[in-house]
Parts: C-alpha cells; structure tokens; sequence
C-alpha cells in the first residue's frame, strides 16, 4: 500500500514538474501569441485590381525580440512588407526585409506607411470578408492572423502626425 | 574704411532689389499649361479645354498603387465632401485622376476604379510620350520599377496634388503629406478673392 502511494506521488511529481520545466524551457510555440493583433484591416479595392493592402497594430507579447521576415496567404501568391517613403515629394515603397520588434514593442503597419503589400489575388474579395494571414518570424515561428477587408475611412490617414 | 564698406552695402542692396524685382513676376506669375492630349475613363480625348473654366485638382498615380493612391483618392474625395457649404465651389469643382501607367490603366480600368472612389471623378491616361507632356509642364515625376512577378511592377511617382484654374494655369500646388483640413483651407482662400483677370 504504501509503495503503491510512493510510486504515485512520484508519478504526479514528475508530471508535474516535467511539465513546469517544459514550459520554463521551450519558447513560446508557433501559431499561439506571439503577436496580439489590433484594427487590422485589408484595404477594398475596385474588383478588377489584383492587388491591396494590409494594416494592423502588431505587439511582440513575448519577452524576447521577434523578427518579422514575411507573411503568406491561400489568397494572394505572394505578400511583401513595404514602407511608404516621402523623398522630394515622390512617393516610393521600399521593401522591408526584416523587421525587428523589442519585446512588448507595438509597430503600427498604417496607410502611408509599413504595409503588407498583398499581390496577385487569386480569388475575388468584398468587403466584409476575411483574409487569413500567416505572419513567419526567424527561427520558423509562426502566427496566423485574420484581417477584414474594409473601405478605407480616411480616419487613419488623418491623425497619422 | 567704414565709408567703403557702407557704400558697397548700399549698392549691394541696389543690386540684389533689383534681380529680385526682375524676377518676381516670373517666380509669383502663374503658369500656363499648353496643350496635351489623354484619353479620358469614358474613352474620349481629354485635353486643356477640359480644365478651362473649371478649377481642377489633378493626382497622379496608377491603379496598381496599393497605397498612397487609394488614400489620396480617398482624402480628395473627404476634400469634395468638405466643399459642401460652398455650393459655389462644389459645381465648378473637378477632380481628376492621371494615370502614368497608360500600359495597365485601359480608359475601362480607369473607370473602374474612379468611379469606386467618386462617380465624378475624371480618370484619363495615355502614352508615355503623351502623359510626358503635361508632367513635364507640372514638374511631376514618375519612374517605374522593375517587376516584382511578370506583369506586377510599381511605379514611384511624385505626390503632388496640382491645382488648376479656370484659365488653365497652375494655382497652387500642394506637397505630400496631404491633409484634407489644410487643401480645403487653401482652396477657399485662393477662391475668396474671386482672382481678377488682369489686362496686361
Ligand atoms: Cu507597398
């Protein structure tokens, strides 16, 4: 009796512990919360044009830096990270390879700014609809977001200073 | 000593009113578009008779512009919807999309996408040579980028909203970032004093 008790309190033990130490150890896991999300949206456009936008408040929740290297979707064959520079007054995008967020630093993605350019779409969009997007950092982390594809109200562009 | 040095302020002085009161008309007078021929959304020509008598304000940009193009749009769009108490302004008020990727942006295209933004907006494009014509006059610049999938290419362009008067001449030329508070501003300004044709 007591040996049965013993070997079960060493059982309960070691899973116990086991699991604690499994969680202290491994990084936070792919798919979970990296990131927390906030007013993301993809930009409606005329149903003709192949190509959009996405924009979104993107916090690192975890206490470590993540690098952003890209993003996927089922819906456009290729998605690019871009930034909207001002340069004597021309208007140009420049590819954003990598973007190193701080822990629990928010990077805003905003008209006029850091975009997910969303190129070649393969299937059609409307309002309301959502699009699902896999964000990939370094080291194969992953999450996967959705985003609704709204109008754009002109508020973002507005109190962007 | 100090006597020289006065006398060579003085005509130093002279000097430098007198270039500034040479070119001042040049640098204040505003300019005169000459003529160019588009095609506009609806497929007919668009030309500078189509700016004569009306105040226009011209964007340039593409349709495959995933991002400062939509949103100018859209804030000229919040800039017409501001001109509401100004019934005057509103009906004499024309708002035109240029596309300088005559290439992609079929007048069928254009039209597609002005109307998304406003069924009064005006879309027009044409050949390189023929949109070289009036950006050149506007200072407006525009270079294409290399392609990103086969057919897909950006073009960084200049972000200017040009203002045009009824006469056809440049009014006013407002630098990006743009503001809807800040346009509607100016243009009611430059419209207070309807501006008086001079005879010389
Ligand atoms: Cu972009």
């Amino acid at each position: 009796m007591y040996n049965k008790l013993t070997i079960f309190f060493w059982l309960v033990s070691y899973f116990c512990l086991s699991s604690w130490l499994y969680a202290e150890t491994t990084p936070p896991r792919s798919g979970t919360h990296l990131v927390q999300i906030e007013d993301g949206w993809v930009r409606a456009v005329p149903p003709q044009l192949t190509l959009t936008a996405a924009y979104m408040q993107l916090k690192n929740l975890t206490d470590q830096k993540l690098t952003l290297v890209g993003a996927s979707t089922l819906i456009f064959t290729k998605v690019e990270m871009h930034q909207t520079v001002f340069e004597d007054n021309m208007a140009r995008m420049v590819p954003v390879e990598k973007l190193v967020i701080a822990p629990q630093e928010i990077v805003m993605f905003k008209p006029k700014g850091l975009h997910f350019m969303l190129i070649d779409r393969q299937q059609p969009l409307t309002v309301g609809d959502t699009v699902t997007l896999t964000l990939q950092f370094e080291e194969n982390k992953t999450q996967t977001i959705k985003l609704e594809v709204k109008e754009d109200n002109g508020k973002d562009s507005d109190h962007s200073h | 000593m100090k006597f020289k040095v006065i006398i060579f302020g003085l005509v130093l002085g002279l000097i430098l009113i007198g270039i500034s009161y040479t070119l001042w008309p040049v640098l204040v007078k505003t300019k005169q578009l000459t003529d160019f021929k588009l095609t506009q959304h609806q497929g007919s020509a668009f030309t500078l008779a189509h700016l004569k008598g009306k105040w226009s304000f011209i964007f340039f940009g593409y349709t495959h512009c995933p991002d400062i193009c939509p949103v100018t749009l859209t804030l000229l769009r919040e800039v017409k919807q501001k001109l509401a108490p100004y019934p005057k302004y509103l009906a004499d008020t024309q708002y035109i999309f240029i596309s300088v990727d005559g290439q992609r942006d079929t007048p069928e295209k254009l039209a597609e996408y002005v109307n998304y933004f406003d069924p009064q907006f005006i879309g027009a494009s044409g050949t390189e040579p023929q949109i070289n014509v009036l950006t050149r006059q506007l200072g407006i610049v525009y270079i294409r980028q290399p392609e990103v999938t086969t057919g897909q290419y950006f073009i960084d362009h200049s972000a200017t909203i040009v203002l045009i008067n009824p006469q056809g001449e440049i009014a006013a030329q407002f630098r990006a970032p743009h503001t809807v508070a800040t346009i509607v501003e100016r243009y009611t300004k430059i419209r207070q004093p309807e501006p008086v044709k001079e005879s010389s």
